[in-house]
Parts: structure tokens; C-alpha cells; sequence
């Protein structure tokens, strides 16, 4: 039997604390969504200044 | 008996919401921002999704685990939708903060989210379409949610032909025919006005 | 053209031509957020492309694992297993339906799936394998002569004996042998056989009306348990990592449902043993009061109180109140 059961694959990175437990691409997700939010909103919009 | 159902829907359309509103050449002034541009992101993103998911399609689902060039499509197609649900989140963030439901538009709020949840169910029947350990896993841990809010009986994750045609022809079409009516909408009411400068004045939906 | 600039607020004005209005062109503003989409998801496709674990199969378990399988096949045989007890829309059990108080929407359509996991998963399979291997047939026709609670006596004697049991080239070693365990060793061997050969899901799935590989919710079934939970604890995808928004592999899973998963994560729902259908209520709610934000006062006036409009139309605000 030796290892049991084996995926092709290991695991994904997850970042764990206490009953967190989360996929570090899935976290790099949403810091993206929350950087691009604040920057769409931050950065002056180029349009319509004609 | 002497109206015509033609004519009359063609007033209909011409009054709720002519060309020129349909097709504008100019917006408001204060359509100033970044965070405009998150709808139309998401549907360039639904754009790619159909297109990849056509492909994908064509060749059939055991295709893009053989060929190398099927897997690009498959991976077209994933980053198609990672990216129209990051993009369709940006746009509901940002509709909530400027309160776009307002003078009218609670329609083309509802229907958003409508869009958002036909959007996760769309998803969901994907995962289950990969025929991989994914596909399997998601199966088997998303029936006891279903069956225990008693729809496992007919809609049926394990079952994958039903999981299949769901997620290549009904969940797209009711998919394109709520975002025909949200654009619709949209350029029926315009685009939301700046709420009232004073802060003290309540917010109407209208 | 009903357009006009008139400063009242009347039905028939387009509510933005009330205002100043800048050159706009929707079309090339769509074209070129398709042909920038498409730079995007290229890149992304080219760089990152996607992840494809292949399916577990009870060949691979028999192979790698194959005590897994053996148990599974003693617990549907049994019917002791978690399936066999499971309830609507499998069969008639209560194992595992899901109720508030009497509130049990699991229970309304009654069993319009049903598995009988004794007969779908062990017994069928062997049926069909006893067409090529006759051997097979005097096994199951001694099983099939059986009372209930020989088959039971059978079973029982031979789960005992597990713990200390081997597998030795796909066959099963028990410690001690005897009359006691009836057909039951050899049927599990049988099993194995057919599980090695690659051919169980298929003699599964067989049952299935007309295109049997077209719902394979019986053989799907079969290792939902034991097996599938043990590999996607090796994937760190297992329902209490927050395994329902992971993909395999290093790539992003259904971020979207964030909510529903972290629900899963906390009490009460945790620790319920109705946790589904606690979890599905509490989303269809929590949905239903986002998507009626616009009717209900105080929620819908969040907005304004977070004041993130005045950042995002600050240029307009700026030119209002400079006019003042």
C-alpha cells in the first residue's frame, strides 16, 4: 500500500490560521480586485478633458 | 380589432428608448471615472468566454484533455471567466457605492444580480463539465447542498450529460437575454446622476 | 425628438440630457475593451494555462489504496454505508436528510434517484463480470441463497478481521479463514479484479437507461466517501479548508462564492449537522436583501453614508459647488 492514495499533483499554497485556510492564489485574486478598485477610483480618468 | 401590433411596438421602442439613446455619442460630464468602464470589461470578458466556449464546444468535452491545442482553449476560456467574474465584482461594487438603483433603475440592479447568479450557476455547471478530479470532487461535495435544499432530485450534479447541456446552451441563453435587457435598461434610464450634492437629502430609489 | 433642456424634472426628458454632456463613442469604447480583453486572456492562457487532475478512479484506488475500496464495498454490501442510509432522492433512509424542525425540503419530491448502493455498486458489477468469469457465478448464487442475516454474519466476520488483513497482488489476505465469512472473500477479490481491470464504473454505470456514460451518478457515488475525501485532503481541497472556492493546483478557484464557503467555516453552522441546508437558507436570504437593496430604507441610503460617491464624481461636485 506504501502512501495511499496519491494525486498527480501536490497540493496548492494556502495560507492557514486558525480555521483559515486559503488559497493563496484565490487571496492574490482578491488584493488585485481591491488594488485595481481603489486605484480606478484614485487615478484622475484621462477622458473627456477636450 | 384595427391596431396593428407592429406599429405599435415599433412606437413603443421608438419612445422608450430612440437610437440616439441606444447608441449615444455623448455622455454626461460627470461619467468621469475609472470605475465606468468595469461593465464593459465584463462584457468584453463574457465576449471571450462565448467565443472559447464555442470552440470548446465544436470539438467536445473529452477534446481539451488530448490535444494541446484544445487545453489552450480550455485555458482561454478559464481566464476568460476568472476574469468576467473579477471584472462583474468591480462593477457591483461600484454600482453599490454610487447607489445606481436610483430614479427608476431598480430593474437594472435586479437584474444584475439576477445576471450574477445565473453567472454562478453557469460556473458551477462548467466545474462539473471538466470530466476531471475537479469536475468529480465538486460533484460529490455540492450534491448534499442540493439535495438538502431538495433540488438534488432534479438537478443533479452527479449527472454530467444534464450538467453538460445546462452549461452549453440554457445557462448562456438566459444569460445574453438578461444582458440584453440590462443594456436596454441601461440606456433606457441613462447613465445614474451624482446624488444631491447637500448629504442630508435621503436616497430614492425612485 | 423628445429631448429637450429643460430644467423640470418631467417624465418625457432623458434624465441625462439634463446635464452637460461630453463627445462619448460606445462603439469603439466596446472594441477596444474586447481587443484589450483579449490581450489579457491570451497572456493569461499562454503563461499560466489551467490546471487537469484526472478523475479518481476505483482503479487507481485499487491500486494505490486498496483497503479504501475493499471497506466500501463491505459498507454498500452491507448497507451500512453512508449512500445506502443516505434518504431522498437516493432511497427511503433518513441518514443523512437535512431538517429544520419539520422543515425538510430534502423529503418533498421523494426518491426520484434511486440507488440501492448493495445492488448498484457491489452486486450488478460482479453479475456482469460472472458473464466472463463464470467462477464468479457460484459465488454470487451462494450470496444470493443466503438469509439477510447470514449475509449480515458473513460481512460482520469478515470486517472484523480487516484491521489485520492484507492485500497481496489484488487479493485479499485474512488472518484467519473459515466457513464463517461464506462468499463474502471472494466476492471482495472478485471486486478487486474488476476494479483493476478499469472496468467498475463502467459495469456501475451500465444500469443507467440508454447512455449510461452520460450520468455516472452511481459510480460517482461509489467513491464519495472515504476515497474522494482522502485525495482532495491530499489536494488541501477538503469542505473545511474552504476546498469549495479551490481549484487544484496552484490556481484561482470560484473567489465568488467566498460567502457561501465561509459560512461552512464558522458556528453555527459548523458544527450542524443540517449545516447545508442552514447554509442555503441563509445565502438565498442574505442574496434576496441585496438584490431588494433599493426598497428597504436605511439599507439602501449605505451608500451615501459611506460617501465614496463624492470620490468618483469629485470632478462634478468640484464644479457644483465652485458655481455656488
Amino acid at each position: 500500500m506504501g502512501q495511499g492514495l496519491q494525486p498527480p499533483i501536490p497540493a496548492g499554497g494556502a495560507w492557514e490560521f486558525s480555521w483559515l485556510n486559503l488559497s493563496s492564489p484565490d487571496i492574490i485574486v482578491v488584493v488585485l480586485m481591491v488594488v485595481i478598485f481603489i486605484l480606478a477610483i484614485a487615478l484622475p480618468f484621462p477622458g473627456g478633458k477636450e | 380589432m384595427s391596431k396593428n401590433w407592429t406599429r405599435s411596438l415599433r412606437d413603443r421602442l421608438q419612445q422608450e428608448i430612440p437610437m440616439e439613446h441606444l447608441l449615444p455619442d455623448t455622455l454626461p460630464k460627470y461619467v468621469d471615472s475609472y470605475v465606468y468602464l468595469f461593465g464593459v470589461l465584463t462584457l468584453a470578458a463574457f465576449v471571450w468566454i462565448i467565443l472559447s466556449g464555442t470552440i470548446l464546444a465544436i470539438f467536445g468535452p473529452d477534446w481539451w484533455h488530448v490535444s494541446p491545442v484544445g487545453h489552450f482553449f480550455n485555458s482561454l476560456h478559464f481566464w476568460s471567466i476568472q476574469s468576467f467574474f473579477f471584472f462583474m465584482i468591480l462593477h457591483l461594487w461600484a454600482q453599490f457605492l454610487m447607489a445606481a438603483w436610483r430614479d427608476g433603475r431598480h430593474f437594472t440592479w435586479i437584474g444584475g444580480w439576477l445576471m450574477f447568479l445565473v453567472s454562478i450557476l453557469a460556473g458551477l455547471t462548467g466545474y462539473l463539465s471538466q470530466n476531471n478530479f475537479d469536475a468529480q470532487w465538486i460533484a460529490v461535495q455540492g450534491k448534499d447542498a442540493m439535495n438538502a435544499a431538495g433540488i438534488g432530485g432534479f438537478f443533479n450534479l452527479l449527472n454530467f450529460g444534464q450538467m453538460y447541456s445546462l452549461h452549453i446552451f440554457v445557462l448562456p441563453l438566459i444569460l445574453i437575454l438578461l444582458l440584453g435587457g440590462h443594456l436596454l435598461l441601461i440606456r433606457k434610464h441613462g447613465v445614474v446622476e451624482p446624488l444631491p450634492p447637500d448629504p442630508k437629502s435621503e436616497v430614492r430609489q425612485g | 425628438m423628445k429631448q429637450s433642456n429643460s430644467a423640470t424634472p418631467d417624465r418625457q426628458v432623458y434624465a441625462n440630457s439634463r446635464f452637460e454632456q461630453i463627445p462619448y463613442d460606445l462603439v469603439k469604447e466596446m472594441t477596444w475593451a474586447i481587443v484589450g480583453m483579449g490581450a489579457l486572456v491570451l497572456i493569461l492562457a499562454g503563461v499560466f494555462s489551467t490546471p487537469d487532475v484526472p478523475m479518481l478512479t476505483a482503479k487507481q484506488v485499487a491500486s494505490q489504496d486498496p483497503m479504501v475500496l475493499v471497506n466500501t464495498e463491505l459498507s454498500d454490501l452491507a448497507s451500512t454505508g453512508e449512500i445506502a442510509q443516505y434518504g431522498p432522492p437516493y432511497n427511503h433512509n433518513n441518514g443523512s436528510v437535512q431538517a429544520i424542525g419539520g422543515f425538510a425540503p430534502q423529503t418533498w419530491l421523494g426518491v426520484t434517484i434511486p440507488v440501492n448502493s448493495a445492488q448498484d455498486n457491489v452486486l450488478n458489477p460482479l453479475q456482469r463480470l460472472a458473464a466472463i468469469n463464470p467462477a464468479v457465478s457460484s459465488t454470487l448464487s451462494q450470496w444470493r441463497t443466503a438469509s439477510g442475516r447470514t449475509q449480515q454474519a458473513w460481512i460482520q466476520a469478515v470486517q472484523q478481521q480487516l484491521p489485520k488483513a492484507t492485500i497481496h497482488n489484488g487479493r485479499l489476505i485474512l488472518p484467519q479463514s473459515g466457513t464463517n465469512l461464506g462468499p463474502v472473500p471472494a466476492m471482495v477479490n472478485d471486486y478487486l479484479a474488476l476494479a483493476n481491470s478499469g472496468l467498475l464504473e463502467s459495469a456501475i454505470d451500465a444500469h443507467n437507461g440508454p447512455a449510461p456514460e452520460l450520468d455516472r451518478t452511481r459510480s460517482l457515488l461509489l467513491l464519495q466517501g472515504k476515497a474522494d475525501h482522502i485525495y482532495a485532503g491530499k489536494l488541501n481541497m477538503k469542505g473545511e479548508q474552504w476546498g469549495i472556492i479551490k481549484e487544484t493546483g496552484n490556481y484561482p478557484g470560484a473567489v465568488w462564492l467566498w460567502f457561501y464557503t465561509l459560512l461552512y467555516q464558522i458556528p453555527p453552522y459548523s458544527t450542524a449537522a443540517n449545516a447545508d441546508l442552514l447554509v442555503v437558507l441563509t445565502v438565498l436570504l442574505v442574496t434576496a436583501v441585496l438584490v431588494f437593496i433599493p426598497f428597504i430604507p436605511g439599507l439602501r441610503s449605505i451608500p451615501r453614508r459611506l460617501r465614496v460617491y463624492r470620490l468618483i464624481w469629485r470632478n462634478y461636485y468640484r464644479e457644483q459647488e465652485g458655481q455656488r
